[in-house]
């Protein structure tokens, strides 16, 4: 395995294992068997820069890195994308907790 | 094919208890199968630190830190210990 | 990357990590969950919930599976154990035999 991301929304983190060269279309087809949402109505986002992760480009092109946390957000009803919602864990950990990427 | 064997998170996390030792405190949840690995490579200080910020949950930690501060007391002799 | 081949562990708070059932084999507790037929009614569903282990902890130990495996294909990194960590996640470890 070359590598693997952490794809985040609300409660729920997602691993998926990956390899630099594909791209995010190929990460957001992997995700649809997982989450039955089609890759139209995902939108992955890259949390360390806050940048919105485009279909064509492979995760080496974007800067995204082994154990990277990736957030997912989602299209109802094809309506707007929802805003990114990752709940920080509830746990006597949190208070540390920044809201930074872990390395 | 295994190269190297992959160390256990239980064998990392010792390692890393050991490395951070002045950093220990309350140990009143932690096993103390556990323990054993860790507290012989406490100083005095550490014990002492360690055994106050523990005490409400006492159990046998004491019997480990006797061990531990036992054998520190062959090494440096009972003047170092005495407080 | 299907279904199947993926299990959901729940930490104490109710977060949720879906892992590969590879990885998660990792730790002989959870191996013998999901592979002891009918013990227990989590691996059907493929859900095992940990009340005992917070959601920090259980992200770490889903981080170290990984590691691990990559560590077995002969990426030889260093897993970072943050210290504030180390008593809870050594629990949790020594439960899991990981």
């Amino acid at each position: 395995m070359a590598m693997y991301i952490r794809v985040k929304r609300n409660k729920t983190t997602y691993f998926v294992q990956c390899d630099p060269t594909e791209t995010i279309l190929d990460i957001k087809q992997k995700l649809c068997s997982l989450i039955d949402q089609p890759v139209n109505d995902q939108r992955l986002i890259l949390r360390a820069t806050g940048e919105v992760l485009e279909d064509s480009k492979t995760l080496a092109d974007q800067k995204v890195e082994n154990d990277a946390v990736v957030a997912l957000t989602l299209r109802k009803d094809g309506s707007e994308f929802e805003d990114v919602n990752i709940e920080p864990p509830n746990d006597s950990f949190y208070s540390r907790e920044d809201g930074s990427p872990s390395r | 094919m295994w190269g190297k064997k992959i160390p256990t998170l239980l064998e990392l996390c010792i390692q890393t208890a050991i490395d951070n030792v002045r950093y220990l405190g309350d140990v009143g949840e932690t096993d103390i199968d556990l323990l054993k690995d860790i507290l012989p490579h406490c100083t005095v200080d550490h014990l002492m630190h360690i055994e106050n910020s523990t005490e409400a949950k006492q159990r046998d930690v004491d019997e480990a830190q006797n061990r531990a501060v036992d054998r520190f007391k062959q090494r440096f002799g009972n003047e170092v210990v005495s407080k | 990357m299907t279904k199947e081949e993926m299990v959901t562990l729940i930490s104490a708070e109710g977060f949720e990590f879906v892992i590969d059932k590879k990885a998660a084999m990792v730790s002989q507790t959870i191996r013998n969950m999901l592979t002891s037929p009918g013990s227990f009614a989590e691996s059907r569903e493929g859900k095992v919930t940990f009340p005992e282990i917070s959601t920090t902890i259980l992200e770490k130990i889903c981080q170290y599976f990984y590691w691990s495996l990559q560590y077995a294909s002969g990426k030889e990194t260093e897993f970072h154990i943050e210290p504030e960590l180390t008593l809870e996640l050594m629990m949790a470890a020594n439960y899991l035999h990981t």
